[in-house]
């Protein structure tokens, strides 16, 4: 076993463990008629609060706070406890009210928008070593220029009238002006990698001897490309996931802080 | 904007006898008087570059300071750059080591507190590279050469204590850490009012290469054998109980040898370019051979390979103060008359080694007085951790050299930027990293200052702005004497150096009297002056980033991956 996976089963036992501590106490408390309900709210309000305060220990590098991985392990462990803390809050009853079901609607985004994140950051960076080179995010887009224009200088050398002109107009410069097939590439399929090297296959049936180099080397970019795109494609999930999973968090805090002041005020 | 422009920065704009806080400047009659000491009569002055006159480098890289009885002069393990001669007085070298000597050190940090630290998220530039050229102008003040002196109060009862051996007029000390770039072997301490000339490794490495008569070269490696090599030896455990006797009778059997320039970086450079740099290595012992001799390392990398079909698969590395050999000669010796080395050793760049005979070995085994590792080669070497693939990567391609390099695991990076972001903060806004590089399997080498055991970048700086940290030997770049003539940079085997045009904090670009902007190289300093140590690494989220000290393959989290 890794020292990953011992800290991972390590972390999901702490997390069993204390939600059985926390059922059998409020059984407990329960049988004795003295009302948790409040507690568990605090409890869960001061966990969505401590999750949030990642965000914040994140702009904070210059502080001694503890190493950023220290906390994301303990924003994942604690994360996944809230969920049992939220169970035993709402009784597994479904909030009538709508600002409730807005709340509600804002943890559960948040909450799998997490899990989801986290199995994603996990899956996917092996994935992008084994297509194409590493290549920085940001300077994707200057590559995929350069090979498009390495591509219109390679199609400036045939002639006007040319089956690889052809294909190059109708299929091609479309595909290798900007990145392209983001959501193919999500879904893992390769169906317009083939689609597309299918088409210059064909094309070879009816070029010029002295073209089937030229269309060799527009294989060879296709596939250059679709790593390119690969790489975007995945590169922008690791970063996106996040865009639901923040915002949300601080309408979920906003909403924490006004149904805890109801609650205050009713109790 | 126009600004005003600035003189560009040379070498010697700030002469050593003007650095960190010291005013004494070496006149003419002082220049005078120094020709006329024995270490520098007999120099040829006409082999010197007209650029590089003797007469300038006694001027303006030398500085003459006198010291009390008691006045601790170099400190045991201290990162030093200047060498000493001593004029008139005397000195004592404290040759007892043990924990750490009679001088405690200081671990003085320049951290900044909190407060300041945290006032990085505000006070930061909004402009890149900026500079307070006003106050880099003025003193500048290193650590390493500050007037501020350690004293110890009996110099003569401390010295009692511990072994000592006595320095005289006309002897020098300390050019072993400045040429060598090591750590300072002993500590020195005054034990008379005495004068002393201290001089720039570049301005020693200068005579010793342009004077034809080769004296003050001669004179520097005597000295090393007597002094330096005795230290040195008793720092392998396998002679640390020998008597004096032996000791002596073993210093003189040794033969000092080096592979690779010795001052110059680019054979190291070229080296690394080469694919199958293996082969191209100077071998020092040969597998299958008799084991004639013992090689302790001085400094430098050494390879330990074995042939594998038709190809040599290595299986480790050998960093300063490790042995080669040894089990061979003592263990190997017992039932076969003929030792045979089981690894080959080659050199990795450049390299200095001691080779001690096998026979003087024999003799000192035979009549017990050492004892040998009690195994064969093959345990002493085949236990990394670190996958073979990687681990050849990593001697390949040099990044052995490195104490504090940047290793991210690509199969936890998010790509998420947080370490270059935290870089930056550290930075006043500028990330002194960038997180790409060389790719071995999973893991990446990013493109950072690796802190090398050996800093080749450092060779032909000519001011000595990129130096060692007196304290813990970080590579750093002192910026207000960096002149941005890019040496370092071009240097540096690794594109670890950047050359950055800065800028005042309005973000004009600061340029000289002919316009052109001025330079300064930049890079990283682990984060020398932050709290938790290196940005990066405190900021990454996947436990992907380390900053590993590839020195010692053990017990490093992600390289054994
Ligand atoms: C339920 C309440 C939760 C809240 C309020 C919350 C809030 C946050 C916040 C504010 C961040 C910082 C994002 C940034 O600034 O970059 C974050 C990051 C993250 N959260 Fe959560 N989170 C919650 C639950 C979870 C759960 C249950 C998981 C996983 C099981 C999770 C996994 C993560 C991960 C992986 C990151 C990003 C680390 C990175 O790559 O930078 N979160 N979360």
């Amino acid at each position: 076993m890794t020292a990953f996976a011992r800290r991972r089963v390590t972390g999901i036992i702490l997390v069993v463990l204390a939600t059985i501590l926390l059922t059998v106490l409020t059984a407990v408390f329960d049988a004795a008629f003295v009302s948790t309900r409040g507690v568990h709210g605090w409890l869960l309000a001061a966990m969505i609060v401590f999750l949030a305060c990642y965000q914040i220990r994140k702009r904070l590098t210059m502080l001694p706070l503890g190493t950023s991985a220290l906390w994301l392990q303990l924003h994942i462990y604690i994360g996944l406890s809230t969920l049992p803390v939220f169970f035993l809050h709402t009784d597994g009853r479904l909030p009538r009210g709508p600002i409730e079901i807005f709340m509600l609607a804002c943890y559960l985004i948040v909450f799998l928008s997490g899990a989801g994140g986290l199995l994603l950051s996990r899956i996917i960076p092996p994935r992008l070593r084994n297509r194409g080179g590493e290549a920085l995010y940001e300077r994707i887009p200057g590559y995929v220029r350069r090979i498009a224009a390495q591509t219109e200088k390679l199609i400036s050398t045939t002639a006007e009238e040319s089956v690889i002109r052809d294909l190059f107009e109708a299929r091609l410069r479309p595909y290798f002006e900007q990145p392209a097939n983001f959501w193919r590439h999500v879904m893992h399929s390769q169906k317009h990698c083939v689609l597309l090297l299918d088409a210059v296959r064909d094309a070879g049936r009816f070029a010029a001897e002295e073209e089937q180099l030229l269309l060799n080397e527009l294989t060879e970019l296709v596939q250059q490309k679709d790593d390119l795109d690969y790489q975007y494609a995945m590169q922008s999930i690791l970063k996106y996931w996040l865009f639901i999973h923040v915002p949300l968090t601080w309408a979920l805090i906003v909403m924490t802080i006004f149904h805890a002041s109801v609650a205050l005020m009713y109790s | 904007m126009s600004l005003p422009p600035i003189t560009r920065p040379k070498r010697w704009d700030m002469p050593f006898s003007q650095e960190g806080g010291h005013d004494a400047d070496i006149s003419d009659e002082d220049v005078e008087e120094l020709l006329q000491l024995e270490s520098f009569r007999n120099i040829d002055e006409k082999g010197f570059k007209k650029s590089v006159p003797l007469r300038d480098i006694l001027r303006n890289d030398v500085r003459i300071q006198t010291y009390r009885a008691g006045d601790v002069i170099v400190r045991h393990g201290d990162w030093g750059s200047s060498a000493f001669l001593i004029m008139s007085g005397a000195a004592a070298v404290e040759l007892d080591r043990g924990d750490g000597g009679v001088v405690k050190r200081q671990t003085k940090k320049k951290r900044r507190s909190l407060f300041q630290s945290f006032a990085q998220l505000w006070q930061n530039n909004r402009h890149r590279e900026v500079r307070d050229r006003e106050a880099a102008g003025q003193s500048n003040l290193r650590s390493e050469d500050g007037v501020t002196r350690l004293y110890l109060s009996d110099v003569s009862a401390v010295l009692e204590d511990s072994k000592s051996a006595t320095l005289e007029a006309g002897q020098w000390f300390g050019e072993l850490a400045a040429l060598g770039r090591t750590p300072r072997a002993a500590t020195v301490i005054a034990t008379d009012r005495s004068r002393l000339v201290e001089i720039r490794w570049q301005g020693l490495r200068d005579i010793m290469r342009f004077d034809r008569n080769g004296a003050l070269k001669g004179q520097i490696d005597n000295v090393f054998r007597e002094r330096a090599l005795t230290s040195f030896l008793k720092t392998e455990p396998l002679f640390a109980d020998l008597g004096s006797d032996d000791l002596r009778q073993l210093v003189s059997e040794c033969e000092l040898v080096t592979f690779g320039e010795y001052d110059t970086a680019t054979p190291f450079r070229d080296l690394k370019s080469t694919d199958d740099s293996i082969s191209d290595e100077p071998i020092i012992a040969e597998e299958g051979e008799r084991a004639s001799a013992v090689f302790l390392i001085r400094s430098g990398t050494a390879r330990i390979s074995r042939s594998h079909f038709h190809g040599r698969k290595t299986v480790g590395y050998l960093n300063p103060g490790r042995a080669f050999g040894l089990s061979e000669v003592i263990w190997g010796g017992k039932g076969d008359s003929q030792p045979k080395y089981e690894y080959r050793l080659s050199a990795i760049g450049y390299l200095n080694a001691v080779l001690i005979p096998a026979t003087v070995i024999e003799a000192l085994a035979n009549r017990k007085v050492i004892s040998g590792p009690s195994g064969s080669a093959a345990g002493e070497y085949s236990e990394s951790p670190v996958q073979e693939h990687l681990l050849n990567f990593l001697v390949d391609q040099h990044y052995v050299q490195g104490t504090a390099t940047m290793v991210i695991d690509l199969d936890r990076c998010t790509r998420c930027d947080d370490c270059v972001q935290a870089c930056a903060v550290a930075h006043d806004n500028n990330p002194r990293f960038i997180r790409h590089g060389p790719v071995s399997g999973r893991h990446m080498i990013a493109n950072a200052c690796m802190h090398c055991a050996d800093p080749v970048c450092m060779i032909e700086c000519p001011t000595g702005a990129i130096h060692r940290d007196t304290n813990d030997g970080l590579v750093l770049i002192n910026e207000s004497t960096c002149i941005g003539c890019a040496q370092c940079a071009n240097n540096c085997p690794f594109d670890a150096i950047r050359m950055v045009e800065v800028s005042t904090p309005s973000g004009g670009v600061i340029v000289d009297a002919k316009g052109t902007p001025i330079m300064e190289a930049t890079k990283c300093d682990l984060c020398q002056d932050q709290h938790g140590g290196p940005a990066c690494q405190h900021a990454c989220p996947h436990d992907a980033l380390e900053r590993v000290d590839l020195q010692n393959l053990f017990d490093q989290g992600v390289i054994s991956r």
